[in-house]
């Protein structure tokens, strides 16, 4: 559907770069790297009434961005083979297509916000799908940061109330989640709980 | 990444040929894996002694800007009948692999110390995280395996036990 050129310019522009780091990377002018962008958005807005291709494009427009970065800034350094990037469920398999050589791709069942820097609570729930110690302690590093009542959305638009449960996060905001027959697990290892730089 | 351990080893004035790597970051070699940027050591104990630090459970902590290295003592993970430094021999000759110079444990080694030391309830997430990031399709292999180490080092008591609660959490999560 859309060129290769097209392809290209579309995903370095999503993903932030300018119209002359475009020209660089594409080898074209930067006045032909806006009219190919502008030129493809319009195109596909016209071609959404034809079909459902187009719209998978533009709803990866739409994503969250994390990084070891948003890690290091929760208090809790991770290292990440690839940034993530989380798309709706809708634009995933486009968004696979697209940017899945340098990043890895997931999907939230309701994409809440968007942008390079998103809410800690939506790193929480992202995290709690991979890494349940990882969720736990950037919950409990951040907890004057966190916003209970839209954490506890999160968990439930992302049906992650098992998980929640397993790292007792109804117990430790007085949440009412359901999630029958769940262990929890024991008390977390307290070891390395203090953010790094600061004296134990 | 190889570049960092190098480093820790150099800083403390270690051996390359007596230290392993154990932990989240020896299984994120095998897999991919998003893990914290601590680093886990099992190692000799003359080395062991050498980590000017205080011990806590068998673990001495120094922490770096971006971490924490935790430098682990292996009698932790024998029984009394056998010497710590068996253990870091047996790894490194049957049940690890060289990256780079630097020796690396096998997913089962990783399972095993988590399992076997006194704080292993608080490592069962852990285990959980590993096997979701895809290990769940080897975990009776990765078991078996455990329980063969446990054999060697008379562990076998201690660990059957274990392996039982980590599977209850795993039916819990996978079902």
């Amino acid at each position: 559907m859309l060129t290769e050129l097209q392809k290209r310019v579309f995903t370095n522009r999503v993903m932030g770069k300018n119209y002359n780091q475009i020209s660089d990377i594409c080898k074209i002018t930067s006045g032909n790297a806006y009219n190919v962008f502008t030129q493809t958005i319009n195109t596909l807005q016209k071609d959404i009434k034809k079909g459902e291709e187009s719209k998978k494009i533009l709803d990866c427009l739409h994503f969250i961005y994390f990084d070891e970065t948003d890690y290091a800034v929760w208090k809790y350094p991770m290292r990440l083979s690839l940034p993530h990037l989380i798309f709706s469920e809708t634009a995933i398999d486009t968004a696979k297509e697209l940017f899945g050589k340098e990043y890895k791709i997931f999907s939230f069942i309701k994409l809440p916000t968007y942008g390079r820097r998103a809410r800690v609570e939506d790193l929480i729930v992202h995290t709690l799908r991979f890494d349940h110690t990882a969720a736990k302690l950037i919950s409990e590093r951040n907890r004057d940061f966190i916003d209970d009542n839209y954490l506890k959305t999160r968990i439930e638009d992302e049906d992650m109330n098992k998980e929640a449960v397993m790292v007792s996060f109804d117990i430790d905001y007085g949440f009412d989640l359901k999630a029958e027959n769940t262990l929890r697990y024991p008390p977390f290892n307290l070891k390395h709980m203090m953010p790094l730089r600061i004296s134990l | 990444m190889i570049n960092i351990l190098h480093e820790i080893i150099r800083d403390n004035r270690l051996s390359e040929d007596k230290v392993v790597l154990v932990g989240g970051l020896a299984i994120s070699l095998y897999i991919d894996l998003a893990v914290s940027k601590d680093v886990d050591f099992a190692l000799m104990l003359e080395d062991y002694d050498k980590i000017q630090r205080v011990d806590e459970w068998g673990i001495k902590t120094v922490r770096y800007e971006w971490g924490y290295v935790d430098f682990i003592n292996p009698d932790y993970f024998v029984s009394k009948q056998h010497k710590g430094n068996e253990f870091i021999t047996y790894v490194k000759r049957h049940r690890s692999f060289k990256k780079d110079g630097i020796y690396v444990a096998n997913p089962e080694v990783v399972f095993y110390t988590r399992l076997v030391v006194p704080t292993w309830e608080s490592h069962i997430s852990k285990s959980i995280r590993d096997l979701d990031a895809g290990l769940i399709r080897k975990k009776d292999e990765i078991f078996f395996r455990v329980k063969a180490i446990a054999d060697v080092f008379d562990t076998r008591d201690v660990i059957d036990h274990r392996i039982g609660v980590l599977d209850q959490y795993i039916t819990s999560y996978f079902k």
